[in-house]
């Protein structure tokens, strides 16, 4: 299956996504999505018709200590990338 | 790299389930106890009225053991339960344990102090005591505890400060105490279980009828009124009108908005919610909301914005209203039935978070933003349910069944009757200790927050305040505390 696990985080000016190969960073989130479309089909060659799936789970450990405990985590995105 | 999220993530890592893991582990302990009759609960410690400081401590179940060995023991079991939880959670264990040490101590001070007889007894109780007067505040520990938790939480050294905010966990303290009320009304069950299903039903038909009214309203004063932008119109409606800190943060997270704008909305949330927690007890109580104590108790659920002041506001009413009915009215209500009214609104508040977020999840990214690339995954309804509240509702079916059925109501009020009530009340003083401790007023200076307050105080004298009062009464009108005996 074609599926990218990545973290990502905002860091007060842009929103940066990465995982051990890669990191992307744009100010807006279609940016950024259009970045990591480009991204994978740099790294992955994906043939003609293939989808591949960007798992963005959000790095909690970046919003404050004390608010984490009032719910269990930010956001989760899911992206398809068809080719 | 990061791994995809599953169903279970998070199960043995956030406060929110380990909540669910410690407050049902008591509450097995108490059934094993009630079901085999071995004394395995009697050792929490309760704090009682006393002229004669050696009275003061008292184990649950009197004669188990001395007050001062209840509550070491108390101390010690509590510690090793929730620094399991904090391992697991990756937290700084040792600051973690040391804070909690001192937010333990200095709510067991302020509890043994403000439970004098001169502070707390009722007018009925000055004769067993020997006094000729009291100022007869029912839950006066309670408030010591916040303003206690505030002077800390806001004039000791800065270092000092974020070193407490390590054990200062109000969420998760109440939420436990929170598994233990669901007990409190699997006992209800047992003894009139009408009138617990009812207080059941009516809470969820408020809390429909609020998140209908509430959000619409509010998203359109920040909107059209303050000329707030998307994201945070919706993530300040979220938190002033469904569930403070956690709505805002999911509400943040379902429309992809910059955590900057849920962290300084909560900032606000938590700092409007202690000035709710201070004034609204008092205000029901002595006006004619009196008449009403489960609909005044209901609207605490509805106006005011995280678990914890909700429930340390439910539990103030409910000590202020019992006080007042007894030394009024002659009549004395049961202990837990306010409470329970407050917490029951807004555990079904908490219950429709995840299904708002992916209401807005889908609107945001489907109409509003149109990014083509992103699904919205139906798993976040999940993802965003209060798993704490899977354990109120599996202790009070437990205790409800088995106490009406195999084990029988007595022997199931000897056993779990040290956690429903007396260590329930423990982790509410914790609660308010806790709350004070993260309750910085400084938050309110920082940039761009004026604006910003003034739309949240706005909506809560004009819209949430009424609206939620108006609510209560029209669900809630005519329920009564069951009286004693």
């Amino acid at each position: 299956m074609n599926t990218v696990n990545m973290s990502f985080f905002h860091n007060g000016t842009q929103w940066i996504a990465r995982d051990e190969d890669m990191e992307v960073a744009a100010p807006s989130l279609t940016d950024l999505d259009g970045k990591l479309r480009e991204e994978v089909r740099f790294r992955y060659t994906p043939s003609q018709g293939a989808r591949f799936t960007v798992n963005l789970d959000f790095d909690y450990s970046t919003i404050p200590h004390w608010m984490i405990q009032y719910h269990p985590y930010y956001m989760h995105r899911r992206l398809e990338f068809d080719y | 790299m990061a791994e995809e999220k599953k169903w279970y993530t998070g199960m043995f890592s956030t406060e929110d389930w380990w909540s669910f893991w410690i407050g049902l582990f008591f509450v097995l302990i108490g059934i094993v106890a009630a079901a085999t009759g071995v004394d395995l609960s009697g050792w929490v410690i309760g704090f009682e009225k006393w002229v004669d400081i050696s009275n003061v401590l008292q184990p649950d179940h009197a004669g188990m053991m001395s007050g001062i060995s209840s509550l070491i023991v108390s101390y010690i079991i509590f510690t090793i339960a929730t620094c399991i939880g904090a391992y697991f959670m990756g937290m700084d264990m040792k600051k973690y344990f040391w804070a909690w040490t001192i937010i333990f101590w200095l709510s067991a001070i302020v509890y043994v102090f403000s439970r004098h007889a001169y502070i707390q007894a009722t007018s009925i109780e000055r004769a067993d005591f020997g006094i000729g007067w009291s100022l007869s505040i029912g839950g006066a520990h309670y408030i010591v505890a916040l303003f206690v938790g505030l002077l800390i939480g806001n004039l000791a050294p800065k270092s000092f400060r974020e070193f407490m905010y390590h054990g200062a966990r109000p969420e998760w303290f109440i939420k436990i105490a929170i598994v233990f009320l669901g007990c409190k009304l699997g006992m209800k069950v047992v003894d009139s279980a009408g009138h617990a299903l009812t207080l059941l039903l009516v809470g969820a038909c408020a809390t429909v009828a609020a998140y209908l009214l509430f959000w619409p309203l509010v998203y359109t004063l920040c909107r059209k009124g303050f000329k707030l932008t998307r994201e945070w119109a919706a993530t300040l409606a979220s938190g002033i009108s469904i569930c403070g800190v956690s709505a805002s943060i999911a509400t943040g997270g379902a429309i992809r908005a910059r955590p900057i704008v849920p962290v300084m909305v909560s900032s606000l949330i938590v700092v409007f919610a202690v000035v709710e927690l201070v004034i609204l007890p008092p205000v029901l109580t002595y006006t004619p909301w009196f008449n009403e104590p489960m609909a005044a108790a209901s609207s605490l659920g509805l106006t005011v914005k995280t678990d914890g002041a909700d429930a340390a506001s439910g539990a103030i009413t409910d000590q202020l209203m019992r006080t007042r009915a007894q030394e009024e009215l002659g009549v004395q209500w049961e202990e837990g039935w306010i409470t329970s009214a407050a917490v029951m609104t807004k555990i079904w508040i908490d219950m429709f978070i995840g299904v708002w977020a992916l209401v807005l999840a889908m609107l945001w990214l489907y109409y509003v933003e149109r990014r083509p690339d992103e699904k919205v995954q139906k798993m976040e309804v999940w993802w965003r349910f209060p798993k704490f509240v899977l354990g109120y509702f599996i202790a009070w079916i437990a205790v409800g069944v088995l106490g009406m059925t195999v084990i029988g109501g007595e022997a199931m009020d000897w056993g779990i009757h040290p956690f429903e009530s007396t260590g329930r009340h423990l982790f509410f003083i914790l609660t308010f200790t806790s709350i004070g401790l993260v309750t910085n007023f400084r938050k309110l200076k920082e940039e761009n927050m004026g604006r910003l307050a003034l739309a949240y105080g706005l909506g809560l004298l004009f819209i949430i305040i009424p609206l939620g009062w108006i609510i209560a009464y029209i669900f809630h009108n005519g329920m009564m505390p069951p009286t004693v005996g």
